[in-house]
């Protein structure tokens, strides 16, 4: 036979295209939720602040660092260091965490606490994971065991990246249908829809799914470090980090051991008496100007309170992505404020440059406003990719329907699964903003709560879409999702002391930003809602029109023409 | 994108229990060949080993996405598990061989 | 003083536009008949130019790698999506919108030369 020679599903864009679709279809749901929520993740800081109202009146001025180090001499007079996050663009408080002598090793042996950046007083914000919570849920899902949950994700991924590359083969006319969208022709403007979302931004889909890969590799294919190392992972990692920045990493190591150690012995017994710092404000200038205006991000005391004291200066985020996001730093003196030798300047090598790049591509940390929209904005049109290839899934077996005269189960299933996803997450997302205003801010356990109030809505959108009609449940999860995005504006104003207004005004553009796109996506959500709701299928200018359509398939292949709603 | 099957003769039954297999092939038998690829590159690579170790597992995933490509194209299912496993046998013994000569040498 | 992220943006759109104007369908869509030969080439190679230039400012304030990968390309993207969703619903107004990129590029070196002037 002919297509024997061929290819599995005849030639070799169609076997590809069959891969497309059926890939695409196994896990569009769940690289809708990654898709969604890692976008927002690029916002996480600022969530994080709008989630906790009781920061929103904090603001810095000139002496906001001198602040806050007066406050930690009388916070934590004794610890073995303070680390201070200065107040940003992103952030209005200052963040400070400190160990106290004898505390434990890494994350745990630390105290934390928020500052008021106008103040200095400790504020005692309200028990919420925030953004984290988003972040987290992007890469880990939540509540499975958490290698489980990454490997699933990565898989996931991995089929992103052959969706990626399938796509393009797949389309016919790349170069030609490069700027086409027609709108109100059904099928036909889902497929614009989806192939623009893609192909307008597929530089960055390709970086964010390829570097969301090299993120997870370790768990995900370890068994080149297992084949190099006799000691597999453990060798590798120590080779990895030793090679790194050889000087500067080794030197942390020996000060970190020495001080743990000499706090306990000999230098405790000497009594070292109480030293003041220097003043800050000098430092932070010098610094600042080295670094060409680069803001001075946090403020790091080796042994503070005593003659030997060390202050080093790190700088906001670095320029640069092939270090992946180091930053700058300088040092000094902690009693004199006299610089001391800089560390030696980093070297990177290409592939480890080349990782680094993908790897800080993904995460940002270094990058400025302009930088983060742009990747929002990114991100948001890889969701929308998504999301039209699902519906696409649907519209293009309308016909199929049809001729059926009924909706077989399959479609069914991915019908609901789709408005679930689709409109349910973000649905989901809004009532988390909800709940974090009314849940109790002195309730224990209340960061839970907050957690459950997001899946336990996410689940009743599912038995929503299963109990509703198709359409009926697009519109009316939309709609619900629109109206909790364009009011937790309104309900922030009702339940704190801040408001667009008033933030507006005091300029602290975080929470101006987060606001405006809780309106904007609301209204997104609202117009797309009332696409749905106003769309006639076109029965009669439709050749298929003698076909028994019955009522149900009628009212799901409403949605067929609303692919300018993906604009 | 079509989403039936080419015009064969084969019952929908054999047709799905073929996909199913290809499947298997190309997720599993995929994976394999493209981790034992990231083992033998790792070791081979003219790089510091650390390095070495990056560039085959970031490019691990480039060939992985090419096999399962590759097990969607090519038309005879036996010729797909055929390959796969060949490659397997092939890349095992060498980075086998490979590794315990690294291992007798270090 | 024009932000070099509104200059870059506006120049990739306007490249895009130009681009997008030198192919049959588009020109026909905007303009109502085909370009001309080398009208066309001319469309190609102005658009091309235009994205060139956004990509050196981004460079130049951004550093090569955050500047060109980031900044350049997530621009490009931006300017593209806004255009092709746009092109069908008015086609003279978003093809029209063209016109910001030759005019802020012409004020950003105006503002630069008038810097340079002072300071030097």
């Amino acid at each position: 036979m002919k297509s024997e020679d061929k290819g599995f599903q005849g030639g070799f864009r169609q076997s590809m295209a069959w891969l497309h679709t059926w890939t695409g279809l196994c896990v569009c749901w769940l690289l809708f939720a990654i898709f969604l929520t890692g976008t927002l993740s690029f916002y996480r800081d600022e969530i994080n602040v709008w989630m906790k109202p009781e920061l929103h009146g904090s603001q810095a001025d000139e002496q906001t660092a001198q602040r806050a180090l007066d406050r930690m001499a009388l916070l934590a007079p004794k610890a073995t260091n303070w680390s201070i996050g200065l107040p940003n663009e992103r952030e209005p408080a200052v963040s400070v965490s400190w160990r106290e002598p004898g505390a434990a090793q890494g994350r745990a042996g630390a105290k934390r606490a928020m500052l008021d950046a106008g103040t200095g007083e400790v504020v005692e914000a309200r028990e919420t994971r925030g953004g984290d919570f988003l972040y987290r849920f992007h890469f880990e899902l939540y509540g499975f065991d958490r290698l489980a949950a990454r490997m699933l994700v990565g898989a996931a991924t991995m089929i992103m990246l052959v969706g990626l590359v399938t796509g393009v083969v797949t389309h016919k006319k790349i170069f030609k249908d490069f700027f086409t969208f027609r709108p109100r022709k059904g099928q036909r403007s889902w497929l614009d829809a989806h192939n623009a979302t893609a192909v307008l931004a597929l530089p960055f889909h390709l970086m964010i799914t390829y570097s969301g890969l090299l993120l997870l590799m370790y768990s995900l294919m370890p068994w080149g470090m297992q084949a190099a190392y006799p000691d597999g992972r453990d060798g590798f990692f120590a080779e990895l980090r030793g090679g790194g920045r050889p000087a500067e990493n080794a030197q942390a190591n020996r000060e970190g051991g020495g001080r743990e150690g000499g706090r306990g012995g000999r230098r405790e017994a000497e009594q070292e008496v109480a030293v003041a710092l220097t003043p800050i404000a000098p430092l932070l200038a010098q610094a600042s100007a080295r670094w060409g205006g680069m803001p001075v991000g946090n403020i790091n005391v080796e042994r503070p309170g005593t003659a030997r004291a060390v202050i080093e200066l790190r700088a906001l985020h670095g320029d640069s992505l092939v270090d992946r996001g180091a930053v700058d730093t300088m040092k000094f003196d902690g009693v004199t404020g006299a610089p001391l030798t800089p560390a030696d300047p980093r070297t990177v090598s290409a592939t480890r440059g080349f990782y680094n790049s993908l790897s800080s591509l993904h995460m940002i940390h270094f990058a400025g406003p302009v930088l983060r929209m742009l990747f929002f904005v990114a991100g948001l049109i890889g969701t929308a990719m998504v999301a039209t290839g699902a519906v696409l899934w649907v519209v293009k077996r309308a016909p199929e329907r049809l001729k059926l005269g009924h909706t077989p189960r399959g479609h069914r299933l991915v019908e609901m699964l789709n408005v679930a996803a689709i409109a349910g997450l973000p649905l989901a997302v809004g009532a988390y903003f909800w709940a974090n205003r009314l849940i109790p801010a002195d309730m224990v356990t209340r960061s839970d709560w907050e957690i459950r109030s997001f899946f336990i809505v996410w689940a009743l959108t599912l038995v929503h879409a299963v109990l509703r009609p198709h359409a009926r449940a697009w519109i009316e999860q939309l709609l619900l999702a629109a109206a909790l995005l364009v009011l937790a504006p309104v309900l922030n104003a009702a339940t704190s002391d801040s408001h667009l207004f008033a933030s507006l005004l005091a300029g602290r553009w975080s929470l101006v930003g987060v606001e405006v796109v809780q309106i904007a996506t609301g209204a997104g959500l609202g117009y797309i809602a009332w696409r749905v709701a106003r769309f006639k299928p076109p029965q009669k200018a439709s050749r298929r029109s003698a076909a028994s359509s019955s009522k149900a398939v009628e009212s799901r292949s409403r949605l067929a023409t609303t692919a300018e709603s993906a604009s | 994108m079509s989403s039936s099957p080419p015009a064969t003769t084969a019952s929908p039954g054999h047709y799905r229990l073929a996909v199913a297999s290809r499947c298997v092939a190309a997720i599993v038998g995929g994976y394999v060949v493209s981790a034992l690829c990231a083992a033998l590159l790792a070791l081979l690579l003219p790089l510091v080993r650390v390095e070495a170790v990056l560039a085959s597992t970031m490019l691990s995933f480039a060939i992985y996405t090419v096999i399962v490509m590759w097990a969607f194209y090519e038309a005879s299912l036996r010729r797909v598990w055929m390959a796969l496993a060949g490659a397997s046998a092939a890349l095992g013994i060498l980075t086998y061989l490979l590794s315990s000569a690294v291992g007798a040498s270090t | 003083m024009i932000p070099p992220f509104l200059i870059a943006l506006c120049a990739n759109y306007a490249g895009l536009v130009c681009l997008s104007l030198s192919m049959d369908r588009h020109h026909e869509q905007v303009l109502g008949n085909r370009p001309a030969a080398n009208w066309a080439v001319l469309l190609r190679v102005g658009g091309w130019s235009l994205m060139l230039v956004a990509a050196a400012i981004c460079v130049a304030h951004w550093g090569f790698s955050v500047g060109f990968f980031g900044v350049w390309g997530g621009a490009l993207s931006l300017a593209a999506f806004l255009y092709v969703f746009a092109l069908p619903y008015a086609p003279r107004l978003a093809a029209g919108l063209a016109v910001s990129g030759p005019a802020l590029l012409v004020l950003g070196l105006l503002q630069a030369a008038i810097a340079n002037s002072t300071t030097g």
